[in-house]
């Protein structure tokens, strides 16, 4: 399908791309189509993407993979205890034969960089890369280098180890667009895997679809030429408000979270091939979007929070 | 180890047993009080019912819901005043047997017990005998018992329940009518015998108000309020204003300032003289009030009402006050004259002894030569002349009422008006006492009725003239709002409006008389059964309230039409759209996106045209685009192709 946007520009051709980039990659990644998409979300909606999953279930394929397929650079941090501030951010070396400082970009120079167990890092180092997420450029001894204009983190953590870890504060948690768990591959697709081995030495081969430049121009396509109405901002402003009222929770959404779902739905709606946003554009992505930037009861802490997410949003009516 | 053995029972089992038990008492119940035939057609009914569930046949719901009604219709054109009770029984036991008949479910059971209860309830009204407070109490624990083994039933049928546990719970439901007892003792049998209503003493007025009394009091309070509260409704033909007079009481001693009745003796035709005038009978519906007397329009010869005394004076007593709303017939015969000749003349001629000589003096003065008659009218005439205003307020509060009304305030209600004359009768040796009643009322033409409100109490004045007997005689001004109906305005008029709605209510609700309701449900039968039903416009009054009610019919479709209208089309053709899917058995949340909610249809057809329509509606809804001629027209297209998908 065509849709003509008001710059005249088709946007059915860069929504073949996003399928080409999908069907790619997923044969490299046997049963992770549902992750793998929202990754694509969260990245054309230029956010941050937390995975919180068990180890060997693919993160780091599924990081690389997207780096890959999209030709775009690949950073990696894995984090610990003394991981220091500088191990992301780089640092200036002396240089005897300049006589300068020179400096020496860290992993966060990188288009897409993938933080791995982001909750073992200490404090300082977590806040550190985080502003580094928000703010976009990093400034080490008074001068601020400006981090590459397509830069996404991928952090990952592990639910199941408490012991020793620094959990990610509630505001903090907030920068990070989605919150996704990949889940185990089904039956077939693990009977796949065993039967080949893992592809993670093939990943590193795959032709890129697209070059940076085309997925700038993708990035920009989705902000300005997918239309969001009214009606739509109105359901949104009503999720929010539900949010803010519940009797499961005691904080609502923030004002960045409420334009996380706009923006992600706008990306979402762009993926299903439509330059307008509509509702299912958002409550498809609700469980992803909004239960790590709100916080539960504490009688309601154990209960399976996108559960309650979701029946928070169906209490809102849809505009039509 | 002690061995329990568990015996199971299914909860069906417990709820029909429990049915046919009802039944049983039932037919225990009233055996002796309706026909055998009944009896047996309910026994044989359930024994058939019990015969079929065990070999799991069951006879058509339908067949059986035709047949309750064809007994019903039956039962309705065959209806009679006499042993009303013992029919409705029969009835509802032959319609109680088809229940059974019937697979039965939770509400079958429940109509069981619906019907049951009116069958025991009719059993009240016939019988007295202790008995049936026994068979009420079993069928009241059998009710609280199967309603709970019902609740349980609704949820499973196929449950199963330990002895144990069923005895444990019967042991538990006896509580429910044990307890229950000692609330409705007080409920129903208390609250229905306490002689005066419990709550009015809250609102017993103790104003000065007009109203009627039993005795005229002149000289205490200067003003008086009128109370505009409905005392009582006449059901009667429209009469002369002239004549409205409705007669209460007669006071015949005076002490000079009030008015007292002595010594009424009870109505005997010893006179031998009957009264002559036109006949009325009217029904009056009297509300309470603080005293005993039973109005109806002045001469009353006839009230038919328990426990009424007719006095000699024609008026009528019940034996304590008047607390309830009663209704009554009444029959009157119209006339200013009682013919009646007085053994007691000096009883009607008492004046007290310190009579103001001026009064005196002014009643010598107006005495006539020409005898009685004459002295009548030139008092009448004194009294019924511009000499005297009528007032309500500025009453003289003195010791000497009388004399200070006739002389110098000359104005007062119509207790001075009355009392003079009498007074001044009785001066010139003409017997004459005081009536006490209302006077006029307005004429409700809907509900053909007098509405008498407190404010008409009146006093008038009966002379007895040798050689005719008691002549009524009113020396105080009329003043025309007494019997003039207000009906001007159109508050006043919806007043009288709601009045009639009311009447009716009294009349036909809450005076619960039997035979008027089976009257009006005879009559209805009977103008069903004429062959044709003819309206009549005849009247210019019918036509307008026809008119009315078109007009109102009409303003509420346009109302729609102006609703409708103000929905957007879109909307219409999108509630279209969602009607034609529920018709198909997908009813959208009103949380779901469109969509959402299409993608949960399992028609593939359905679906896709759904579809089609959808991404047309979405593009142009959630663009803001406004919906052209032409997009409506194409989404009107793909709704029609619904249909055939």
């Amino acid at each position: 399908m065509i849709c003509m946007d008001h710059k005249g520009v088709a946007i059915g051709i860069d929504t073949d791309k996003i399928r080409h980039i999908t069907q790619s990659l997923s044969s490299y990644l046997q049963g992770k189509e549902k992750p793998l998409g929202l990754s694509l979300v969260s990245f054309f909606s230029r956010g941050h993407l937390l995975i919180e999953d068990l180890p060997g279930l693919g993160k780091t394929t599924l990081a690389i993979g997207i780096a890959k397929s999209l030709g775009l650079t690949f950073g990696r941090i894995q984090c610990t205890s003394d991981l220091l501030p500088t191990d992301i951010t780089g640092l200036s070396i002396y240089n005897k034969t300049t006589s300068e400082f020179d400096f020496h970009p860290g992993p966060i120079f990188n288009n897409i960089v993938l933080c791995d167990e982001i909750n073992r890092a200490t404090p300082k180092t977590q806040s550190a890369l985080l502003e580094a997420m928000e703010e976009k450029q990093v400034t080490i001894e008074g001068k601020t280098y400006k981090l590459p204009k397509l830069f996404c983190v991928i952090a990952t953590q592990n639910p199941a180890e408490q012991f020793g870890t620094f959990p990610l504060p509630e505001s903090q948690l907030d920068r990070f667009m989605m919150k996704i768990s990949i889940g185990y591959p089904s039956r077939e697709a693990e009977k796949e895997i065993l039967k080949i081995g893992s592809k993670r030495e093939d990943i590193y081969l795959i032709e890129p679809v697209v070059n940076q430049d085309e997925v700038s121009r993708i990035q920009e396509e989705i902000s300005y030429s997918v239309y969001v109405s009214d009606k739509i901002l109105e359901y949104t402003l009503s999720i929010i408000q539900k949010t803010r009222t519940s009797e499961y929770l005691s904080a609502g959404l923030s004002t960045r979270g409420a334009l996380t779902i706009i923006n992600t739905a706008k990306t979402n709606a762009f993926f299903h091939e439509r330059n307008f946003v509509i509702p299912e554009d958002i409550k498809d992505l609700v469980e992803y979007t909004i239960p790590h930037r709100v916080i539960f009861k504490e009688e309601y802490e154990n209960l399976n929070k996108r559960e309650i997410v979701k029946s928070i949003v169906d209490t809102v009516h849809a505009p039509l | 180890m002690i061995a329990v053995s568990f015996t199971q029972l299914k909860v069906s089992t417990i709820v029909n047993i429990s049915a046919y038990i009802t039944g049983m008492l039932c037919i225990v119940a009233v055996s002796g009080h309706i026909h055998f035939f009944y009896l047996l057609l309910l026994l044989a009914m359930m024994a058939l019912s019990a015969f079929l569930e065990f070999k799991k046949v069951f006879i058509p719901r339908w067949l059986l819901t035709v047949v309750s009604f064809a007994v019903v219709v039956y039962f309705l054109l065959h209806v009679g005043r006499q042993d009303l009770i013992a029919q409705v029984m029969e009835a509802l036991f032959v319609l109680m047997g088809i229940k059974f008949l019937e697979q039965k479910q939770v509400r079958d059971f429940m109509q069981i017990y619906a019907l049951a209860l009116f069958v025991l309830a009719g059993l009240g009204l016939l019988t007295l005998s202790m008995t049936f407070v026994l068979y009420l109490l079993v069928f009241f624990f059998l009710l609280s018992l199967s309603l709970v083994f019902l609740t349980f039933y609704s949820q499973d049928p196929q449950l199963e329940l330990t002895n144990h546990t069923i005895r444990k719970m019967i042991v538990k439901c006896l509580w429910i009518p044990l307890l229950a007892i000692p609330l409705s003792t007080v409920m129903f049998v208390i609250l229905p015998r306490t002689h005066y209503p419990i709550l009015t003493f809250l609102n017993r007025p103790d104003k000065a108000k007009t109203g009627f009394t039993d005795n005229v009091r002149l000289g205490q309070v200067s003003d008086i309020q009128e109370d505009e509260s409905i005392l009582f409704r006449a059901n009667m033909e429209r009469v002369d204003d002239d004549s409205l007079y409705w007669r209460g009481i007669t006071l015949d001693f005076f002490d000079g300032s009030s008015w007292k009745s002595t010594g009424r003796r009870i109505f005997s035709n010893t006179g031998g003289k009957s009264l002559k005038g036109r006949p009325v009978s009217q029904t009056i519906y009297l509300e309470p009030y603080q005293n005993s007397y039973v109005f109806a329009l002045d001469k009353p010869v006839f009230i038919d009402l328990r426990r009424t005394r007719k006095n000699e004076d024609l008026t009528f007593t019940m034996p304590g006050f008047i607390d309830r709303r009663i209704r009554y017939n009444a029959m009157s015969m119209i006339s200013r004259v009682i013919p009646e000749d007085i053994s007691n003349k000096q009883s009607y001629l008492q004046l007290p002894a310190d009579l103001s000589p001026r009064v005196i003096s002014l009643a010598a003065g107006l005495a006539a030569g020409g005898g009685k008659e004459g002295t009548l009218r030139n008092i009448y005439n004194h009294l019924h002349s511009s000499r005297y205003r009528y007032s309500l307020t500025g009453l003289p509060v003195t010791k000497n009422p009388l004399e200070y009304f006739l002389f110098e305030s000359r104005s007062g209600n119509c207790e001075y008006f009355a009392s003079a004359m009498a007074v001044m009768l009785r001066i010139n040796g003409i017997p004459s006492r005081i009536v006490g009643g209302y006077r006029g009322g307005y004429y409700n033409e809907i509900g053909r009725y007098y509405l008498v409100p407190q404010k008409n109490a009146h006093v008038w004045v009966e002379a007895h003239i040798t050689g005719q007997g008691w002549v009524r005689f009113d020396p105080t001004p009329a003043s025309s709002d007494l019997f003039a109906n207000p009906g001007k305005g159109i508050f006043l008029r919806l007043q009288l409006f709601f009045d009639t709605i009311n009447y009716y209510w009294y009349g036909i609700v809450l005076t619960y008389n039997l035979e008027r309701q089976v009257s009006i449900a005879r009559n209805l039968m009977a103008e069903l059964k004429k062959p044709s039903i003819a309206f009549s416009f005849k009247k210019w009054g019918a036509l307008r309230y026809f008119g009315l009610f078109v007009l109102a019919l009409a303003l509420i479709v346009i109302a729609k039409i102006i609703m409708d209208s103000l929905r957007s089309r879109e909307e219409r053709i999108m509630n279209d759209f969602l009607k034609r899917l529920k018709d198909a058995g997908y009813e959208k949340d009103r949380s779901q996106g469109l969509e959402e909610f299409l993608s949960g249809i399992a028609d593939e057809d359905l679906r896709r045209s759904a579809f089609k329509f959808v991404r047309k509606f979405e593009k142009i809804y959630y663009r803001d685009r406004r919906f052209t001629a032409d997009d409506l027209k194409k989404l009107k297209e793909l709704v029609k192709a619904l249909d055939s998908a």
